[in-house]
């Protein structure tokens, strides 16, 4: 919701760092490409080897980097202002977690070499699978509370059944494989991807906008709430499935890029009148051009390997974190 | 107006409040007291529809039950028990959640919207500290900024939980002389006290509870005479009166082992 002129300045200049960092990913990587002929290749001229590049790799990329960095920003903010909890992030849910077992199962059972498909569906099923779980253990009640302990339980069980599927894997070189996977990472994604992820993750972002009044109103508490109108327990559906269709989507391209939903709310959250509302927008925003800068600094960095994202990310988090929190700290002591 | 009929509120297998019935009449400040566990905040849940009760709760004689959660929020403003507080809000943003019941879907605060906050915040004595976090703002202006929240609704009802709880006297006076000045406006208000004193001295009406029962309603010098105080709290007190001034005078501690004659 565009509420004020400093809101509508956040959210143009969080747009303008977007497009800078697609720019820069579009531009950036082991083949270096000038503007030039990345121009060439735009509009459909200039060498093969550029146009296969941009078309067939940076392209995919950029646009994957964008969405599952709006997806994983939005989750977290809304997450956030739901649980009212500066430390709740998408995989509190154990939707991470348990998108990324289906994942696991796909590569553990072979089935993500018949298809590239395969391996996202069985992840969003599992995501999906993970809610009804969820909504089962912890939905009934509004309390917030009860709902991170069985997000706790889905996700603990989640991440028992990877470790299993580690402890079994046939050979070394499955197990890397699976491992390589739960880093996270953009590399080699197509518009098949794309395809997967899209459609779920604006599925997922349309549930989560949908209440942005109701997490205002809980800033009040859940009686608070009730009294302003707001039907909470449509709200906590809502919300939960937007981010397991949502987050599930994205973790089945991405692998688990762990942070971005944790940290993106609380660098946007100064910026804004501090309501959970005004914070969803610019996170997604906000999610978006840091994970598509994380992607891109994954790709310039001279190392043996491509570092990983979701690897990036935590260690690119952690210091942002830790220095927010000093200067924070007499918010939430 | 609100009445309520034939109230009763179970949890789980305890029975909270026990078939009671009663009002609260626009215009007054009606004080509900007890003992703690009496049924207070349970009564004050219930005629906002937070809870399941069995029997009927209306609101210038319509059925609460047949209204939307907004509707009722249109009608009904409550401001619950604990100055609950999530996020470091500014005073104004934080007066301006009143206003979410008004709003339709995805549109702002109006120029009626802003005018009510003004109106709340100016009413409360809070127009000088709308630019601070009102996470940061001492318990005493932390009340009153919340009660401006619940009265940007401008609801004709008004119910408080516990307003005073954790105020030094000061800030209590100011609380229950915004209560009053309320309920001078026409607005009904009802508000669950602990502290006798200030429901002698400031409240129209009182219904005291009592093991979910509404043990006597109506006048305070009626409501609080020695024999429901013994029976109610267990102590032995009485009111006195000094020309305008009432207070009420405890002297000591009831065995609470007595038997209820009623």
């Amino acid at each position: 919701m565009l509420r004020s002129l400093s809101s509508r300045l956040l959210i143009s200049a969080l747009l303008i760092l977007s497009l800078f960092a697609a720019t820069a990913s579009l531009l950036l990587g082991p083949v270096d490409l000038g503007p030039a002929r990345l121009w060439a290749a735009v509009i459909g001229q200039g060498d093969p080897i550029a146009q296969i590049i941009l078309w067939e790799l940076r392209l995919p990329r950029t646009l994957l980097g964008l969405i599952v960095g709006a997806m994983l920003g939005l989750a977290g903010a809304a997450l956030q202002g739901f649980l009212r909890n500066p430390l709740a992030e998408p995989s509190v849910l154990g939707t991470s977690n348990a998108a990324a077992l289906g994942a696991v199962a796909a590569l553990y059972f072979g089935m993500a070499e018949w298809h590239p498909a395969i391996l996202p569906a069985m992840a969003i099923s599992t995501a999906l699978l993970s809610l009804a779980l969820l909504i089962s253990l912890g939905g009934r009640t509004e309390s917030a509370l009860s709902l991170i302990l069985a997000g706790i339980a889905v996700g603990t069980l989640a991440g028992a059944a990877i470790s299993l599927s580690l402890n079994l894997s046939p050979n070394p070189f499955a197990a890397m494989e699976i491992m390589t996977w739960l880093m996270g990472s953009l590399e080699n994604r197509s518009f098949q991807h794309l395809w997967i992820a899209a459609p779920c993750i604006l599925i997922g972002m349309a549930l989560i906008l949908w209440d942005a009044r109701a997490l205002d109103a809980l800033t009040l508490g859940e009686e608070g709430a009730k009294s302003l109108g707001m039907n909470l327990k449509r709200t906590q559906y809502r919300l939960l499935a937007g981010t397991a269709i949502g987050v599930g989507g994205a973790v089945a391209v991405s692998g688990a890029i762990g942070f971005v939903g944790l940290i993106v709310p609380h660098l946007i959250r100064p910026l804004t009148d501090r309501s959970p509302s005004a914070i969803l927008l610019p996170s997604a925003i906000g999610g978006a051009a840091l994970l598509t800068l994380a992607d891109v600094f994954v790709r310039i960095i001279p190392s043996s390997n491509e570092l990983k994202l979701g690897v990036v990310t935590a260690f690119l988090g952690v210091p942002f974190f830790l220095i927010h929190l000093v200067r924070a700290r007499r918010l939430w002591s | 107006m609100i009445t309520f009929q034939s109230l009763t509120v179970r949890r789980k297998r305890q029975i909270i409040l026990d078939d009671i019935s009663g009002h609260f009449p626009a215009g007054q400040l009606t004080g509900i007291i007890g003992p703690n566990g009496a049924g207070k905040s349970t009564l004050a849940r219930a005629l906002l529809g937070l809870m399941r009760y069995e029997g009927r709760v209306a609101l210038q004689g319509q059925d609460i039950a047949g209204l939307s959660p907004t509707q009722l929020a249109l009608r009904i403003a409550y401001l619950p028990q604990g100055q609950i507080l999530h996020w470091p809000l500014s005073v104004e943003r934080l007066v301006s959640l009143g206003r979410l019941p008004h709003l339709a879907p995805l549109s702002t605060l109006n120029p009626a919207d802003s005018l009510a906050i003004e109106q709340a915040m100016e009413r409360t004595g809070v127009l000088a500290m709308r630019g601070r976090d009102a996470t940061q703002l001492s318990g005493g202006e932390r009340a009153r900024v919340l009660l401006a929240r619940a009265l940007a609704s401008e609801a004709p009802a008004l119910i408080v939980d516990e307003p005073l709880a954790s105020l030094d006297p000061g800030y209590q006076l100011d609380v229950m002389d915004l209560l009053r000045r309320e309920s001078q406006r026409g607005a009904m208000v009802a508000c669950v006290l602990h502290d006798l004193d200030m429901a002698l001295r400031y409240c129209d009406r009182l219904i005291l509870l009592h093991q979910g029962r509404i043990l006597s309603a109506g006048a305070p010098l009626e409501v609080l005479t020695p024999d429901h105080l013994r029976i109610s709290f267990g102590i032995a007190a009485q009111v006195q009166t000094h020309g305008d001034e009432k207070m009420l005078l405890v002297s000591g501690r009831r065995s609470m082992t007595h038997s209820v004659d009623l």
